[in-house]
């Protein structure tokens, strides 16, 4: 192996950032020494994951507790889990295949799409598309649920296309026709002016059985035909170039080149298995180049669970979703069916306001428990300041800090009165830009 | 259960479906940076509104809007059979003529409308409506066409073609900036919807100080973590400053029952701080009605109604004026409901621009019910980037075509006062009929300016220069306009002013009991040595002048030495006898006092009222015509009140004079007259300001504060008038104060022009130039006031 191929505690802190949400020193020392496709290959293995127990989100007459349930709980599980990067693709899926309780207002549903998402997220793309598009909450959320011959609602059709598979330009406005026709049929058991029962339901009789052109291809296409037609057929290389420009976004920097991504799509299309295009990313040269570095804004959700590990604090402290909403992102909410954007999408001034006032709201609620003593970020308000101050960067998980940052830092724990170190150390610490970029 | 849509938290969270950079980022290059500010100020509020700058609010329907049941065709029977199940039905519209009307979710609207103040744009679209949210949402946000990505929106492009920065660009909303705000360096701000959003506001406390301080410290540079650590440092340190400087804007704490209401709360809260905010953006989201759209649609259509009735109720008098409203949406909806009694996506629909300074009506075509596209969407015929570009070349004053990138016929539908009356003038030769000039203060006792600084005693008499004073030329002058205040008179008596050289004439200018002051407009002819002489009837008195304007000598004002043509405690000019309660008096003008017998336009006339009976107004306005609108006193049982009448004389020589109410004595002093082609024209007087109802401004003036009113337009006066004759009157006033009148645009002048006591009613005639954009600025001191002005003239 050349000696790049070793992985160092650097880049062993810079997978685990982008797998998972905030790595310990433990962790990072794990992956130490490790060739690239050894450090890889563990953090692929969801092997001895945590089991999946239901949380509370079935109680029809009140969704709203169910709302906060699913979050607490998927907030939980991906601060506790040993098998993170499970989470941060289902996190993927659930911003790629957008639904939204917002729209549905039935959390069960909801959490049934997330399970999907986490039990066929690295396996084959065609299973987990045609999987997607009969859920019930899909059906719902973009209205196949009412698609049917003579009434189409081309609403899913489009967005199968344009943001789920292929993406615009690679389809035409005949295609988004002839494509609702296809799905027509594919609905729920209980529509009848309003939804009753959300379970997918196959109603042949609502089905447009004419010849449709898709894709210049006329014949009396069925939904499930054609996305076989676009991830195996006509439209396979778009599809996989679509797929892997997106995932090489989200797990390594936003700028990638044309050839990159053709490369990318290749090794993708070759068997259109996820966990092979994930591989494909983690191993190559751009992910552990410069480019990456520091190249992605932590997203609110990433923020969230980050600061709970460090504080060692349960989901339940955390105040989902309203204390983190102004941060932009609300899981099984996202804005709408493109979900949620990436860097300069998450940075405003209004987003900013809203990380510090969630650092207060938890600095407050940890107050109110009589937290701080205990808090392992300073360990005590009477530290030589110069060990203070490294001890705030290790236990936020800050392995390179500016020498500006330790200088303000070193500045701070000194003007600040000695009562006020330890909570605002939390604020002052996670409101960094070193925190805040992974 | 499934299916329960109306909720609160549900349509709250709707309202943040905001964000377009994920619909643009796929298959396109990276997000929009914005730019760094290290080493630059990081102040982010902007200079205070200037005279010709303008407020633009973009109102963003998320979702797609249906238009056609915004403004519903109820008289196009094709609407009832395409339209089935979801149909308005005709007698709940509240009909705006052609044939339609607008939802029965919009009564403050509908309102604003019959107020002239509602442009709906009609058939609005896009060459390349696809029927995506997210394409459709971010080409208009683009202000682009075709499908090369932009990743600037042509808001943000605006603000970097203006030089705005921070607060010049806002988007009130929970977090993010949209697209259509985001330029190539234009730095704009997100203001959360409450205070507590503030991280950084609150440095009460030393410990919370230092802690912000440092991380000021801090977040100046990029923590080492390269560009996207700069730019999360930016956002921070951009976040503590800016949370100091709007937090004021969030007290009191705003009723969050209605976000979108509460969040043109806090816009109207940002503008009333004069932070430099420029283009405001909010969001009312949940268009998209694919299912059971009625009720929802309604609900929608009724909090923005609810919003900007709100927010015009929160915005501050002197910006009523600035501030125009204008909605969007990506699409509107299919003419045909779909299986679920929604709709699906559409092309054309409807805006709405909304403004005191907007032209009312409808720009645009109706789109047709019967000539449907292939996909049975309406035909738009409004390029919904001709609206943008007539919102940034027209309203905001920039270069729309740099904006945009090319050149879009504009929508004529403001009246910035370059052809609002168009025409009128077009073959008349600009006359020199009067000179306005900026008030200068030519006499005040209390200052030995223009006399000594002493009170002009009982019977004294002051000869007071005025050629060559202030901005009056030195010859060449036939009258002047000079607004006289009496000051702490000791008794009460009356002042008359006439030419110089010329015997006192039997006639009144001001009249006034102690202790009172008391303003009118005269105008008065120039005798020996450019002067006007001033005599006071009884105690003691300071006297201020403050010179307006002045009249040539020929082809102009005909100024007389005053002369008493009506009074009837004596019986001159009428029979001895009070005029009563909605009575009219008739009053002969021609050949009476100086007045010529032929050849005369309008008479110039200080009308006084003595001894009313009753809390009253008069109305003075040419025989035979219509009683108008409008008043010229306001009368208080007791007192004595003046004010200066320009009027137009009726075909038989006579003017006309109402009293309202109780019963008066009316005394008419003639001061002069108008030839006919003189360049004065008079008007049959047109309300351009009630503060009390929103006629140019909602809501009483507070001290210290002016506002601004449209001189030309509203007052349906050519825009190459030299001058317009007002009434102004202040209207229950809380303290004692004065009233300014200047040109909008120029520095306020040191004169006042009407003065007032607490809860005293006060006219005064006014002539002024008027300024930018055809507008008149009126300033208040004392207490606040309403006030009402009339148009009663204008001159070439």
């Amino acid at each position: 192996m050349p000696a790049t191929d070793i992985v160092t505690s650097l880049d062993a802190a810079h997978l685990l950032r982008r797998v998972g949400f905030g790595p310990t020193a433990a962790e990072i020392q794990a992956l130490t020494g490790l060739t690239r496709q050894a450090a890889v290959a563990a953090v692929m293995d969801f092997t001895g994951a945590p089991a999946v127990v239901r949380p509370a989100v079935d109680d029809r007459n009140n969704e709203w507790d169910c709302y906060v349930a699913a979050q607490e709980w998927w907030v939980e599980r991906m601060r506790t889990t040993n098998k993170p990067l499970q989470e941060k693709m289902t996190l993927f899926w659930h911003n790629h295949f957008c639904s939204s309780q917002d729209k549905l207002f039935d959390m069960g549903a909801m959490f049934d799409q997330n399970q999907k998402f986490r039990t066929l997220g690295m396996g084959s793309f065609e299973t987990l598309c045609q999987t997607i598009a009969i859920d019930p909450a899909m059906l719902v959320y973009l209205d196949n649920a009412t698609n049917r011959v003579g009434a189409e609602q081309e609403n899913f059709a489009r967005e199968l296309m344009e943001l789920f598979t292929v993406g615009v330009g690679h389809y035409t406005e005949q295609d988004v026709i002839a494509m609702a026709k296809a799905w027509t049929g594919h609905n729920i058991v209980g529509w009848n002016g309003s939804f009753t029962d959300a379970t997918y339901a196959w109603h042949p009789e609502r089905h447009d059985n004419t010849i449709k052109t898709l894709f210049g291809i006329a014949q009396n296409w069925n939904g499930p035909q054609a996305i076989t037609e676009i991830v195996s057929g006509s439209k396979k290389t778009e599809c996989s170039q679509f797929i892997a420009r997106k995932m090489f976004k989200f797990f390594a920097h936003t700028n990638p080149s044309d050839a990159l991504v053709n490369v990318l799509a290749s090794a993708f299309a070759a068997t259109m298995t996820i966990s092979d295009l994930v591989g494909a990313i983690l191993l190559h040269d751009e992910f552990w180049s410069a480019t990456s570095r520091w190249a992605l804004v932590k997203s609110p959700v990433e923020f969230v669970v980050d600061v709970l590990r460090r504080l060692g604090q349960p989901s339940t402290v955390a105040g989902l979703p309203w204390a983190v909403e102004g941060m932009g992102q609300v899981l099984f909410n996202p804005p709408n069916v493109a979900g949620w954007g990436q860097n300069a999408y998450w940075l405003s001034t209004a987003t900013a306001w809203a990380r510090g006032g969630w650092l207060g709201y938890l600095k407050w609620q940890l107050d109110g428990w009589n937290f701080w003593d205990q808090f392992q970020l300073s360990g005590g308000s009477a530290l030589p300041v110069a060990t203070a101050v490294q001890k705030i960067f290790d236990d936020l998980g800050i392995v390179e800090p500016s020498n500006t940052t330790r200088a303000q830092l070193t500045s701070w724990w000194n003007a600040e009165p000695s009562w006020a170190r330890q909570p605002n150390a939390l604020i002052v610490g996670a409101m960094c830009p070193e925190f805040n970029v992974v | 259960m499934l299916g329960t849509r109306n909720d609160e938290k549900k349509r709250r969270e709707f309202s943040r479906r905001r964000f377009l950079q994920g619909a643009l980022a796929a298959g396109s290059a990276a997000a929009v940076d914005p730019k760094f500010f290290f080493g630059a100020n990081p102040a982010f509020a902007g200079p205070p509104l200037g005279p010709s700058d303008h407020i633009l609010i973009m109102i963003e329907f998320d979702g797609g809007n249906d238009g056609l049941n915004t403004l519903i065709p109820y008289t196009d029977s094709s609407y009832y059979s395409l339209r089935t199940g979801l149909a308005i039905a005709a007698n709940t519209v509240l009909p705006v003529g052609d044939g339609l009307g607008l939802h029965p979710s919009l009564p403050y609207v509908k309102a604003r409308w019959d107020g002239g103040d509602v442009a709906i744009v009609r058939g609005v679209g896009h060459p390349d409506l696809d029927h995506s949210h997210f394409s459709c949402m971010a080409k208009l946000q683009a202000g682009t066409a075709g499908n090369a990505p932009t990743l600037t929106g042509w808001v943000g492009r605006y603000l970097d073609h203006a030089g705005l920065d921070g607060l010049g660009g806002i988007s009130v909303a929970d977090g993010g900036v949209p697209l259509l705000l985001r330029g190539n360096s234009a730095e704009v701000t997100g203001l959360p919807s409450w205070s507590g959003g503030l991280f950084g506001a609150d440095r009460t406390q030393d410990s919370e100080r230092i802690t912000y301080e440092s991380l000021s410290a801090i977040t100046a540079s990029d923590g080492g973590k390269g560009y996207w650590g700069g730019q999360v440092a930016n956002s921070v340190h951009s976040a503590l400053s800016t949370a100091q400087i709007v937090n004021p804007i969030y007290a009191p704490a705003i009723n969050d029952d209605h976000p979108f209401e509460r969040d043109l709360i806090v816009c109207a809260r940002l503008i009333n701080l004069d932070l430099g905010a420029r283009v405001l953006h909010v969001q009312l989201g949940g268009f998209d009605n694919h299912n059971a759209q009625a009720a929802d649609h309604a609900a929608l259509l009724s909090e923005f109604n609810r919003g900007l009735d709100s927010f015009f109720a929160n915005l501050a008098p002197q910006f009523q004026s600035r501030v125009t409203l204008a909605t969007f949406s990506e699409f509107g909806r299919r003419v045909r409901p779909n299986d679920s009694l929604g709709t699906d996506h559409g092309t054309a629909s409807t805006a709405l621009v909304i403004g005191t300074r907007v032209k009312g009506g409808f720009y645009g075509d109706q789109p047709s019910l019967t000539n449907l596209d292939s996909r049975g969407d309406l035909r738009f015929n409004v390029d919904y980037r001709a609206l943008f570009a007539t919102l940034v070349g027209t309203w905001l004053h920039a270069d729309d075509a740099q904006v945009f990138g090319q050149s879009f016929a504009k929508l004529d539908m403001f009246e910035t006062g370059t052809s609002c009356a168009g025409g009128v003038l077009d073959n008349i030769p600009t006359a020199n009929a009067y000179n306005a000039v900026r008030p200068v203060r030519i006499l005040d006792t209390r200052a030995g300016n223009g006399a000594p600084k002493a009170l002009l005693g009982p019977g004294g008499v002051i000869d007071l220069v005025v050629a060559g004073r202030g901005t009056v030329p030195v010859s060449g002058i036939g009258a002047v306009v000079m607004n006289m205040t009496v000051v702490d008179p000791t008794a009460a008596s009356y002042v008359t002013v006439w030419p110089t050289g010329d015997p006192r004439p039997e006639a009144s200018n001001l009249n006034f009991v102690p202790g009172q002051a008391v303003p009118n407009l005269v105008l008065a002819k120039l005798g020996q040595g450019g002067k006007v002489s001033i005599y006071n009837f009884a105690g003691s008195t300071n006297v201020i002048a403050d010179v307006m304007g002045w009249f040539p000598t020929t082809n102009s004002y005909q100024p007389l030495t005053p002369k008493r043509l009506l009074d009837t405690r004596t019986g001159i000019g009428a029979p001895v006898a009070r005029v009563g309660a909605n009575a009219t008096l008739t009053l002969p003008v021609l050949g009476r006092g100086g007045v010529p017998a032929s050849g005369v336009d309008a008479v110039v006339m200080n009308v006084t009222a003595a001894e009313p009976s009753a809390v009253s107004y008069l109305t003075v306005w040419p025989t035979g015509q219509p009683l108008p609108n409008s008043s010229n006193l306001n009368l208080t049982p007791g007192r004595v009140v003046p004010n200066l009448v320009i009027c137009k004389l009726g075909g038989d020589g006579t003017v006309s004079l109402y009293n309202y109410a109780g019963d008066t004595h009316v005394i008419a002093d003639v001061m002069g007259w108008f030839p006919a082609a003189s360049g004065f024209h008079s008007l049959s007087p047109l309300r351009i300001l009630d503060t009390r109802v929103g006629i140019g401004v909602r809501g009483a003036i507070a001290t210290g504060r002016s506002i601004d009113a449209d001189g030309l337009c509203r007052g349906n006066v050519p825009s190459n008038a030299k001058a317009i004759v007002i009434n102004v009157t202040a209207v229950e006033p809380t303290g004692g104060g004065y009233i300014t009148v200047w040109p909008s645009g120029e520095a306020r002048p040191e004169s006042s022009n009407l003065n007032f006591v607490p809860g005293q009613t006060v006219p005064n005639l006014v002539i002024t130039k008027v300024g930018i954009e055809g507008m008149v600025s009126f300033y208040n001191v004392g207490g606040d006031t309403h006030v009402i002005a009339d148009v009663m003239g204008w001159f070439e």
